[in-house]
């Protein structure tokens, strides 16, 4: 499926209007400029001829050089991926946490004031536009309130972290640099607070349902009934069997994240593999493109592959 | 009569609990509703409602606060934000209802049909809806439209396109399950031909989820234009569109001037809402029913 | 000689007749008394309806009972006659938004006015209930060693080691071979029959005063039947534990129980020693009942017309009398009083006494 995936890509962008060559050359280049740059690019080969080239490279790793950079699109991935990664993880963990605890809650009391309370704010985060929402808290938090970051970059200015997998976070942890650290989750805060609002809905209202209808099992009841206390029923009894089905809808829910980053990433400035292929994108960058778009196809399958695993342990009696 | 109060929270089997707030839930849909409806109501009287014209410059107040004269400020442009938020409201809620209906027209025959023939029809079409759903639905968005280019034509087409997938799964899923009834049966065998009883017997009992998806896809359509059009991929420079207006206001909000990006994303995030809200009544509705 | 208890507020649906027939403590009620003559469980005037407000079903009506530590009592009836409500009623566990009137005694303390704290204890510690179709109720995503472990620590406070011990042990007295291995297999591993062990096991290992079994041997083929009846038999007369079992399967009921209460349309109409209430029936229900079996009394089977009626509310008039042969109107218009034909037998009827002596009659015959 992945061979229909980059297939489609490949030929689909080369249907793009727009001439890639063009926006590489200097105004002033002649026909011949235009023809030899072309050649340099492989784009007067055949396109199947261009296809298996390409896949070639791509099975050792090599995805090209950028039309705009010139660069080598693997080492600007492997540079830019990190950052959109941390931040889509960091997001998808909060929104995990307060989705299942909310969840919970609002299932434990159903039809009362926290229940309703949190179904309206489910239904908000996922009516708010999160662009507007990331310029919304800047404005509060760090026009009014001064107490977020300026909203450039993952680091603060005059911070130098050594980059050993490219996750401030963790890098800065391996290498005890508290003052990047604090940056590091500074800098994060916001974005990700804003993203995790957006996609906490969905999983909320999933883990509810699960859970009141736990909560009317005969299992359930069965284990109150031999006065299985409090702490062990809620961790064992209810919350257990009511998350068998939220891996599966967090890994669409991380599919909508990738789409929601590449906005967040333009308004934090955030340096990340969203910005980079937008960037690509609008520039006809076709090594960039089709870079993008197999990474994100395999790792949308990798994601779902890891929610089946993650499915199948929470809930022995899927096989898998 | 002794009233057995619950006995502790964790230990209280809940009493059908749903069926508890079903008071409330009608309450928020209504809501919604009439959100909605004020909302298109301001879509089709935009021209009426603004006191300026939605590109129209006012060369003496560009970024001007909220005044008698602009209610809403004016952004870096010196255009009116309100008579922009209402023209906005045109283009946003027209792209997202008359893509949605393509696209449940669309995806849903095509899920119909496909649902009913099965065989390698079937296959093919399932393999090519799931190279389409290995994207995030933004992403896809996203490079539809670069394709496409700029347009308010092509938005509706990028919108419509990225949502038939999940309609053709959805109508096909349904076909699948209400073929096996047996009022199929009897149809078939009073030899009503295989295009009629499949669109006048089975589609009609497939409806409903389509029903509760549509809004919320609507809603979601919309926050896709908008989005697009944020990043500048979706309507052309100059004309009114709440998401190019919270762009254009961006960098000028972080500067303190906040009239120009929250006004737009207000009348964003109520039409949404709005939409939401609807679509979530409309579950409850046909939950109880 | 009735008493009326002051704090009810429904109409008195039934009549003590006087004293002699039936104990003191079963008449008189005053709201904390201790059980007389060592019974655990004494169960006052119980009616409960259920549902919501709009569609009430009176699930008991004025029950009364008592069960000793180390006796066992088979609560028979049909689908919806009350069988289940009154497990519950005894465990506490009756859903939210059900009206009780009367009283549930548990070493004299009211189970159904007990507070949160107490009522915790209660589950599991006083009364471990044994869920119809157990299946169901035991959590799928939990080993069956781990759910031992739960009422082990909660109830016996055993942990770690020991706690895998006894949960072994407890494995092998409920008959389950290979305990090792089934302590940490999943409950949809098991067979139907193990399932059932498995929840015995659970409920004993609350280390509970009493034993209620709910339909514990439907689906299940007549050996293991055997074996699950011995089982929760042993608990009473091995551990001392009172043990109630809730059965439509008389059958069943008659091997394995010491006294026997007869549950229609949410009252009991008969109640005694089994081998007076099988063979000296004094209720035309019971005779019916018995009748529809055919193992136990050995007559062709004759099933009963009619349908149990569900009653919206405590009946005034006596509920069997629509499939009754032998309905008077009396039966029609009044509640058939608590009928004495021994001691320590009761039927609801008004003629127990002319169909005990008959009863006692034909069976002198087989």
């Amino acid at each position: 499926m992945l061979i229909g995936v980059s297939i489609l890509v490949f030929a689909l962008i080369r249907v793009l209007p727009g001439d890639p060559v063009r926006t590489v050359v200097p105004e002033t280049a002649t026909q011949a400029d235009i023809e030899a740059a072309r050649e340099r690019f492989g784009l007067d080969r055949p396109i199947v001829v261009q296809y298996g080239i390409y896949m070639w490279g791509v099975l050792q790793g090599d995805f090209g050089r950028s039309f705009q950079t010139g660069g080598s699109v693997t080492t600007e991935m492997l540079q830019r991926i990190p950052a959109t990664l941390e931040l889509t993880t960091f997001a998808l963990l909060l929104a995990l946490l307060v989705a299942v605890s909310l969840g919970l809650v609002a299932a434990l009391k159903a039809g009362k004031l926290p229940d309703h309370v949190s179904r309206v704010a489910a239904l908000f985060g996922t009516s708010l536009p999160e662009f507007w929402l990331g310029i919304l808290f800047i404005f509060f938090f760090y026009y009014l309130l001064g107490w977020a970051p300026v909203p450039s970059g993952r680091l603060g200015v005059g911070i130098t972290l050594q980059q050993i997998t490219g996750f401030a976070v963790i890098d800065s942890l391996l290498t005890a640099n508290w003052a990047a650290l604090r940056s590091a989750l500074s800098h994060l805060a916001l974005p990700v607070i804003t993203l995790a609002i957006v996609i906490m809905g969905p999983m909320m209202r999933s883990v509810r349902v699960s859970a009141l209808d736990v909560l009317q099992s005969n299992a359930y009841r069965c284990a109150v009934a031999h006065g299985v206390p409090r702490r062990r029923l809620w961790r064992s009894y209810l919350a257990r069997p009511s998350l068998a089905g939220l891996p599966t809808l967090a890994a669409l829910v991380y599919g909508y994240l990738l789409g929601g980053a590449i906005m967040i990433e333009y308004v934090f400035a955030w340096q990340g593999f969203g910005q980079w292929a937008l960037r690509g994108l609008l520039f006809r960058d076709y090594p960039v493109i089709q870079a993008f778009v197999i990474v994100v196809a395999t790792f949308y399958v990798l994601i779902f592959l890891l929610a089946d695993i993650l499915h199948a342990l929470l809930d022995p009696r899927v096989r898998l | 009569m002794a009233d057995i109060t619950p006995m502790g929270d964790a230990l209280t089997v809940p009493l059908a609990g749903r069926k508890r707030f079903a008071p409330a839930q009608s309450k928020l849909m209504l809501v919604g509703v009439i959100i909605l409806v004020l909302v298109i109501l301001m879509a089709v009287f935009a021209p009426l409602l603004s006191p300026w014209g939605p590109e129209e410059i006012d060369f003496d107040n560009i970024l001007a606060p909220p005044s008698s004269t602009h209610l809403m400020g004016t952004d870096r442009n010196g255009m009116d934000i309100w008579s922009r938020i209402a023209h906005g409201a045109r283009i946003d809620i027209t792209i997202a209802l008359v893509a949605v209906s393509i696209a449940v027209l669309i995806g849903g025959t095509i899920g119909a049909i496909t649902g009913f023939i099965g065989g390698w029809f079937d296959e093919i079409t399932m393999r090519i809806t799931d190279i389409f759903q290995a994207f995030p639905s933004f992403v896809l968005a996203l490079a539809v439209a670069a394709v496409l280019g700029p347009g308010v034509r092509n938005l509706a087409i990028v919108v419509a396109i990225v949502n038939i997938p999940p309609y053709i799964r959805l109508m096909r899923s349904e076909v699948i399950a209400v073929r096996e009834r047996s009022f199929v049966e009897a149809a078939r065998c009073a030899g009503l031909g295989q295009g009629e009883i499949l669109f006048r017997q089975v589609v009609p009992n497939c409806l409903n989820p389509i029903l509760v998806i549509a809004p919320l896809n609507c809603g979601w359509a919309i926050l896709t234009v908008a989005g697009l059009s944020f990043l500048g991929l979706g309507v052309p420079v100059p004309t009114a569109e709440w998401g190019a207006m919270i762009s254009t206001g961006a960098g000028d909000v972080v500067a303190g001037r906040w009239w120009t990006s929250v006004f737009p994303g207000v009348a964003l995030f109520l039409t949404v809402l709005s939409f939401n809200l609807t679509g979530e009544g409309l579950r409850d509705l046909f939950a109880r029913k | 000689m009735e008493k009326t208890d002051p704090r009810e507020h429904m109409p008195q649906t039934r009549e003590h007749t006087p004293a002699g027939s039936m104990d003191a403590a079963m008449t008189i009620d005053t709201g904390s008394s201790t059980g007389l003559g060592g019974h655990l469980l004494e169960v006052h005037n119980l009616s409960v309806l259920l549902g919501r407000p709009e569609e009430r079903v009176a699930a008991l009506s004025a029950v009364n009972l008592r069960l000793a530590p180390g006796e066992v009592l088979g609560v028979v009836g049909e689908s919806g006659g009350g069988k289940s409500t009154l497990a519950k009623a005894v465990v506490g566990i009756l859903p939210e938004g059900s009206l009780t009137s009367g009283e549930v005694l548990f070493e004299g303390r009211n189970v159904l006015t007990m507070r949160d704290v107490d009522l915790r204890r209660h589950h599991g510690g006083s009364v471990a209930l044994c869920f119809q179709n157990p299946r169901d109720a035991l959590n799928p995503t939990r080993r069956v060693g781990s759910q031992l472990s739960d009422r082990l620590s909660t109830h016996r406070g055993l942990r770690g080691a020991a706690a895998e011990r006894e949960a072994l042990a407890m494995l092998e007295s409920v008959g389950i071979r290979s305990p090792k291995k089934r302590l940490r297999t999943y409950p949809h591993e098991l067979s139907g029959g193990m399932c059932q062990r498995v929840m015995i096991g659970l409920s004993l290992a609350c280390s509970p005063k009493m034993l209620i079994a709910d339909e514990p041997t439907t689906g299940l083929d007549v050996t293991l039947t055997q074996e699950i009846l011995a089982l929760i038999r042993a608990a009473a007369t091995e551990q001392g534990r009172a043990v109630m079992i809730i059965s439509h399967d008389l059958a069943a009921l008659a091997a394995s129980c010491d006294r026997i209460a007869v549950l229609y349309a949410g009252q009991i109409i008969e109640e005694g020693e089994v081998e007076a209430v099988i063979c000296r029936s004094a209720h035309p229900y019971t005779r019916a009942l018995l009748d529809a079996v055919p193992d136990v009394s050995g007559m062709p089977v004759r099933a009963i017309p009619g349908t149990m009626p569900t009653l919206r509310e405590p009946p005034s008039n006596c509920p069997f009398a629509p499939r009754c042969t032998m309905a008077e109107d009396r039966c029609r218009s009044e509640v058939p009083p608590d009928t004495a034909v021994a001691s320590a037998h009761r039927a609801a009827c008004f003629f127990a006494e002319e169909i005990e002596a008959d009863s006692h009659a034909a069976a002198r015959h087989h």
